[in-house]
């Protein structure tokens, strides 16, 4: 592998080898530009994968401490892991399960078109849809979404059979495989799914789009990428003009490293980037980089969750195949006499055995519990999927009480749930009642949001600084080479799983950023 | 709540033999799974213990918790007595951590898998493409999806 001197100041950073800073390394290196690639966890590999739902988690699960507060369910039940995301090469792209949906027109301007919620910070993303409708195209093209572009729509598994026929006879229309970055027929070098399952455990056979087997082997063949693996970023080195000189990291022998940036590309989540930016203090920025307007950290959105179970006479067997390959969108509307704002989508979901036991009743247990897990094969799942809003107070802070091993304050995550939220969820939860109750089913039974793998808002981006941290090229307003390439990013959370719109996102994001370094801008200067 | 070593005088194995007793009772009223073997209960156990163990304070937690079961007879109460005891200690952190870590861990023990009827690993196997993906025949086939979208 190719290797940069830690003084190079003609590399970018990039802090994370996910959705989004896998794809902005793919990106650069692909454009002629030198990449230091700092990825917190381990080096894997697709072979490293395990099919087993309790070895997986500890290998792919990011477990350092976190705290959290609230009203959600999950600050009493699940206190130290209210979100779910991974940590190693590859980041979250390991466990996603596919779903490729977009971003809508109406989405992307929800201040405009839902008006002033009661509790709610909405804006308008500095974007338009029309912005991001080529991006969205070259992001499904980049991935290979099943389902679009001529790629064939994935074949209807067991639970879909269930889901289908349900949603059908419950009056629904908008009812297929999904948009799904899984492959229905060979891709870019990658297999057709064997209908395996186990997409949440790292997908051993790479049939779904990664990083890991899809934007970092393409960026190391480019000779411009060194990836260091074990590194954790624990500061951004911020001069007094604002640009961001170097990233301090811990290396993978636990020493406190640092190296030089023309520009740096933070993607680390929306957890682990505004605990970066705040834990960054300098003389210019005492409360953290990018955060002279308070909001780094806030705006945390999840996506408004929950489940629904259809227990059956009759075996359903829903691990056999693509987890999440049936999707149900005629809700994914704006229509506020249901008495919320925004929409969501019903999508099936496989949970094993013991994350089905673990999750499906955070208090579960005794008989009941019991009784449940015998009805396993028999039981098919439905995941909602929808629009959380943007609420000041709900965000992601240092916790200065808790460290973790290497000494650093730990992210404390707020969240309660407002009332838009509980409404969509309730009307949710009944329309999977509807879909389970058409086929017959015996029993239904609702279930509440489990630690979320969609974190969302926390840089959010706005037309200025006081509605936002990054503009719309998601760069931090006041510091001109600091880019920030995940979900933090999202203004506003739609009801679409947010993979998809992140790689549009980020790929238009580093085409701009190229531009403005051949310009000679973005540079970190001596 | 009083750990036993200030009120009884006995050995540190002797003291071990009962918390170890208590836990596996609780281990099996907290998955009460019919069918499954006695060993997938003691394995339950082993978790809980090496998993306190893990966190030292929480370490702590598990046994004072067992001594006080082990003092209000725990072991040789009826089930119904039993699950009035835990029952009221739902809302406690010990409890939540205790069923939290059993659960997981016995739902995804490879027999109770078997148990449960649920087949596991699949990549070694070729998947599931050949071996029953779609073969749900209680429902007719949903109809034929809209192609491709552009």
């Amino acid at each position: 592998m190719t290797k940069f001197e830690r003084t190079d100041t003609d590399v970018v950073v990039v802090v994370g080898s996910g959705a989004g800073g896998g794809t902005a390394a793919n990106e650069l290196t692909a454009k002629g530009v030198k990449v230091v690639l700092l990825e917190a966890g381990q080096p894997l590999a697709k072979e490293d994968f395990v099919n087993w739902e309790r070895a997986s988690f500890e290998q792919l699960s990011w477990t350092d401490t976190r705290t959290s507060s609230g009203t959600f369910g999950l600050a009493r039940s699940h206190p130290g892991n209210v979100a779910w995301m991974a940590r190693g090469l590859g980041g979250t792209t390991n466990i996603w399960t596919g779903v490729a949906l977009r971003m809508q027109q109406h989405e992307l301007h929800a201040k405009s078109v839902y008006g002033d919620v009661a509790g709610a910070d909405l804006a308008d993303w500095p974007v338009t849809f029309d912005d991001l409708a080529p991006y969205f195209d070259a992001a499904e093209e980049r991935m290979g979404v099943s389902g679009v572009g001529g790629r064939p729509r994935l074949p209807a598994n067991n639970n879909y059979k269930v889901i289908a026929n349900g949603a059908r006879r419950a009056g629904f229309e908008q009812i297929d495989t999904g948009p799904l970055a899984v492959n229905s027929v060979p891709f870019d070098g990658r297999p057709a799914t064997i209908q395996d399952g186990f997409a949440t455990q790292g997908d051993k056979g790479g049939a779904r789009w990664s990083t890991l087997v899809a934007e970092i082997p393409q960026a190391l063949a480019s000779g411009l990428l060194e990836i260091r693996t074990d590194s954790q970023a624990t500061r951004l080195i911020e001069a007094d003009d604002g640009r961001i000189t170097h990233v301090e990291y811990i290396d993978s022998e636990g020493n406190l490293d640092r190296q030089a940036a023309r520009l740096v590309v933070v993607a680390a989540g929306a957890v682990e980037t505004p605990r970066l930016l705040l834990m960054s203090e300098s003389r210019r920025s005492p409360d953290g980089v990018g955060n002279s307007n308070g909001l780094v950290g806030r705006f945390y959105m999840r996506h408004v969750t929950g489940s629904v179970f259809g227990v059956f006479e009759k075996e359903v067997r829903m691990y056999r195949g693509e987890s999440m390959a049936g999707i149900v969108a005629d809700n994914a509307t704006h229509e506020p006499d249901r008495g919320f704002v925004g929409g969501y989508h019903l999508e099936q979901i496989c949970k094993t055995p013991g994350a089905y036991a673990v999750n499906g009743d955070p208090l579960l247990w005794g008989d009941e519990l019991a009784r449940r897990m015998a009805n396993y094969i028999k039981t098919s799942v439905l995941w909602i999927c929808g629009e959380d809003l943007p609420r000041r107070d709900n965000r992601v802070s240092l916790n200065w009480a808790s460290s973790d091993r290497h000494g650093l304050p730990v992210p404390h995550i707020h969240y309660d749930d407002g009332e838009n939220e509980v409404a969509m969820r309730e009307h949710a939860y009944a329309a999977g009642r509807r879909i389970y109750e058409a086929v017959g089913a015996e029993e239904v039974i609702v279930a509440p949001p489990y630690p979320s793998g969609h974190n969302l808002g926390t840089c959010r981006m706005g037309v200025d600084d006081e509605v936002g941290v990054v503009d719309k090229w998601g760069r931090v307003f006041g510091n001109s080479n600091l880019l920030i390439s995940d979900t933090s990013i999202f203004t506003t959370s739609g009801c679409a799983n947010p993979t998809l719109t992140l790689v549009g996102l980020v790929t238009r994001q580093i085409e701009w950023a190229v531009e403005q370094m051949r310009s000679g801008l973005l540079t970190a200067g001596a | 709540m009083v750990a036993i070593s200030e009120r009884w005088t006995m050995s540190e194995t002797e003291r071990d033999t009962l918390r170890r007793a208590a836990l596996l009772r609780m281990v099996h009223l907290l998955v009460p799974q019919p069918g499954v073997d006695e060993t997938a209960f003691q394995r339950t156990a082993d978790h809980l213990e090496v998993a306190a163990v893990k966190r030292p304070d929480d370490g702590d937690l598990l046994n004072r918790h067992l001594d006080d079961l082990v003092l209000q007879g725990f072991v040789g109460l009826s089930v119904a007595d039993a699950v009035a005891i835990l029952s009221n200690l739902e809302r406690t952190p010990f409890f939540r951590m205790a069923r939290a870590d059993a659960v997981a861990f016995f739902y995804s023990e490879m027999d109770v898998y078997d148990v449960l009827g649920y087949e596991g690993p699949s990549f070694d196997k070729g998947g599931y493409a050949n071996r029953g993906f779609n073969d749900l025949d209680w429902l007719p086939d949903p109809e034929p999806q809209e192609e491709s979208a552009t």
